[in-house]
């Protein structure tokens, strides 16, 4: 106060008093300069970075997965772009609808032309029940909830997304895009395609083997947003393109396929088997052009993610099949010739061990031919007396018998075969007709093309190629191609198998053409674990005379029991379309067959 | 050419209305003194007109002029900005609806391609089920033992 009053006494109270304000002024003035300091030089690369961060926003772009195709580019799995349907609780509950009017036609709610008649959580539930296909007690619940974010329908087509824009509900209801994997065809090639899971990655079957390939690279886009969320123009800052995933192109002919599924499913009707698996090879270059089974199972489906192709896991014994895999061994050995002599019983005995033919006959004088097309327990035996362990062993190897086929599909099973030192006395003889070891369906038409092939085992393959996002084509690396057994081997096994293809002619004869074949029928644990199933199959080679494809059937517990009463049949309705799809000329009429008996 | 303008300032006394008028006269008549570049090949024609346009506002003796001409450059600078600036929205808004229409036609382009896809695979089946049945036997012309007849001659 005294020094107020000194103050006031040396320059007036008007003097004073500005004095003051001048004081007062200058705090301010100082507090604003000291924060200025603050903002602009101390901390101003924080508060610049803030600043920065507030206002930029990056979004991801998603990459498309790619398209799965068939030979001719038939579309058999692609992604396309779906919504999901997201609800904000909270300001649905404050929702007042404004009423539709004459003078006001937009921006405005009414359901039919009609007022929504009711607020909050059960308007917007009455607005968007229609559009979404739920009942409006139902989304109202959902958005009675205090959840900010309430996934009300997943995967809505576009369609219903635009429509739902045009509900003036933004604020409260909104779409984000998603995507979903659309199947083409249904049940076909349904376990062998897989399906992919709510990441987009493939799961089971080719959705998975080519995950890497078909998946993309998604991008991202950073830019400076405005109070509303919105891109300020002019201020992306920084741009990353996404890049689609590769389609995947497959050897499989998607016409052929659908045939064949027909005629196993038939085949499965009128024998009444338990189920079957059928595939087609092209002979020349190992690709498969069908590979089905009888399961009805969606592509897509969790099954179908969950359980792989019977044609890839299933193993079983090949049966009499596997006896041309053992007589081109002794063939390639120089043991026999195919028109060597045998006086063949119905029963043998060997080592205290009994074998016995499929049917009971008379003593017969067979050639190694003959007892291939009579498909011969005993002569297989009676013909291998100098056929080593590791010889047969060798052999059933070699034809790629209990080996992975190299297609590195998921859950491929690769059989088993045993090695020669653990057979026991029976097993080294019943390894001779396809017992003691088992195979898949792709194993044993590969094994059989080997014999089409003039004795070359081509690797077997089910991917074309693959075509990037930038068009560029890669045609798909395989193995290589090796040698199994000379061409005048595979010849005069492939002239043994068109007598037993002659043989069953009433049954699989194919008018015009000339067909190469063995049957097969082995027993398989049922149910119980018992051997009381049986698996019966049919590997035919057509035209005999110039080899285009190899068909493998395999029926379960089929009436009928053997595999060229049964499989055959079957085989025979896929070698007639096969003829006509790929206008496979007539066959010449055979004149070199070797003889079969003496 | 600054010299009028510097001589004004340096009084340290007002000068009386007659002395700056005179001043202003003197400033007024005496050319002014500028760099004659003697038109040289590379000097542009605007360039030249620039500095002419320079000049004559430095050759003006009242600073008034160049207040003007610069609140008018500056004010001309605020609007051209503005418009570019509106403009450039309006253009990132015509984009951006040119973009989600794009998005829109790609969308009706996938769901039909999907629904054609699917069309498609169904045609075998369809083709069975109105009774179509694939040919099953090739159809052959045995031609041995042919003899021509004498009219095919």
């Amino acid at each position: 106060m005294r020094l107020w009053k000194r103050l006031v006494n040396a320059i007036g109270e008007f003097g004073a008093h500005s004095v003051l304000v001048m004081l007062v002024f200058a705090m301010v003035a100082s507090t604003c300069i000291v924060r200025l300091v603050d903002v602009q030089l101390v901390n101003a690369k924080t508060y610049a970075q803030a600043a920065a961060d507030t206002r930029t926003a990056s979004v991801t772009i998603k990459a498309n997965r790619g398209k799965i195709e068939d030979t001719n580019g038939t579309v058999l799995a692609q992604s396309v772009e779906r919504y999901d349907i997201i609800g904000d609780a909270i300001l649905a509950q404050q929702f007042k609808p404004v009423n539709c009017t004459a003078k006001k036609t937009k921006n405005c709610h009414s359901i039919n032309g009609k007022p929504v008649g009711t607020t909050g959580a059960a308007a917007v539930a009455r607005l968007i029940s229609g559009l979404l296909g739920i009942d409006a007690k139902t989304l109202g619940a959902q958005l009675s909830t205090t959840s900010r974010y309430v996934v009300l329908k997943k995967n809505v087509s576009p369609e219903v997304k635009r429509k739902l824009d045009k509900l003036n509900l933004g604020w409260c209801v909104y779409a984000r895009l998603s995507s979903v994997r659309e199947y083409s065809n249904g049940t076909l090639m349904g376990s062998l395609l897989g399906g992919v899971n709510g990441q987009n990655t493939g799961v089971g079957g080719i959705e998975q083997m080519e995950n890497k390939v078909l998946t993309g690279t998604d991008g991202s886009v950073t830019y400076q947003v405005g109070g509303g969320g919105q891109m300020i123009p002019g201020t992306q800052i920084d741009k990353k393109d996404e890049v689609d995933g590769s389609d995947v192109k497959l050897t499989i002919d998607a016409d052929v396929d659908w045939y064949v599924k027909k005629a196993l499913t038939d085949g499965i009707n009128q024998f009444h088997a338990d189920w079957g698996i059928a595939v087609v090879q092209d002979v020349q270059t190992g690709a498969i052009l069908a590979l089905e089974d009888s399961d009805q199972i969606e592509a897509g489906s969790a099954e179908a993610m969950q359980r792989a192709s019977r044609a890839v896991a299933e193993t079983f014994e090949p049966g009499s099949v596997g006896k041309v895999f053992s007589m081109a061994g002794m063939l390639q050995l120089g043991l026999h010739k195919m028109t060597d002599q045998f006086t063949v019983p119905s029963t043998i005995t060997v080592d205290g061990q009994d074998y016995k033919d499929s049917h009971e006959h008379g003593t017969s004088n067979w050639t190694l031919a003959g007892i291939l097309q009579q498909s011969s327990n005993v002569g297989m035996i009676m013909a291998a007396d100098k056929y080593t362990n590791e010889e047969r062993y060798e052999f059933i190897k070699k034809f790629g018998i209990g080996q992975a086929s190299g297609m590195n599909l998921p859950a491929e099973s690769s059989g088993w075969l045993t090695s020669p030192s653990s057979w026991d006395g029976r097993t080294r003889n019943t390894v001779l007709f396809g017992q003691g070891y088992s195979t898949n369906a792709l194993q044993i038409t590969n094994a059989i093309a080997v014999i089409a092939n003039k004795g070359v085992k081509n690797q077997q393959y089910i991917i074309k190629s693959v075509t990037d996002a930038e068009g560029h084509t890669t045609t798909a690396k395989h193995g290589e191609a090796t040698r199994v057994v000379d061409e005048s081997v595979a010849a005069q096994m492939l002239n043994a198998m068109e007598s037993v293809g002659e043989y069953y002619k009433n049954e699989t004869g194919i008018p015009g053409y000339r067909i190469a074949a063995k049957t097969g029928t082995a027993q398989v644990p049922g149910a119980n674990g018992a051997l009381t199933s049986i698996v019966a199959d049919w590997v035919g080679v057509l035209p005999a005379d110039n080899p285009r494809f190899v068909v493998t059937v395999i029926l379960k517990d089929p009436e009928g029991t053997f595999g060229g009463m049964t499989a055959g049949p079957v085989f025979k309705t896929i070698g007639e379309f096969l003829m006509q799809k790929y206008q496979v000329p007539a066959s010449t009429p055979r004149t070199d067959a070797i003889p079969v008996t003496w | 050419m600054a010299a009028p303008a510097r001589r004004i300032h340096s009084n340290a006394t007002p000068a009386k209305r007659t002395e700056r008028a005179e001043d202003t006269r003197e400033g007024s008549t005496r050319p002014a003194l500028h760099v004659v570049k003697n038109g040289r090949a590379e000097a542009s024609a605007s360039r030249d007109r620039l500095q002419q346009f320079l000049e004559w506002t430095r050759s003006r003796t009242a600073p008034f002029l160049q207040i003007v001409v610069s609140s008018v450059f500056l004010v001309a600078t605020l609007v051209i900005a503005l418009g570019l600036r509106t403009q450039m929205a309006s253009n990132s808004f015509e984009s951006d609806q040119t973009e989600n229409h794009i998005e829109q036609l790609q969308q009706d382009i996938q769901s039909d391609q999907t629904k054609l896809d699917s069309l498609q695979a169904s045609l075998p089946q369809k083709a069975q089920d109105m009774g179509m049945v694939a040919q099953q036997d090739s159809v052959t012309i045995d031609l041995n033992g042919y003899q021509p007849s004498d009219g095919g001659k």
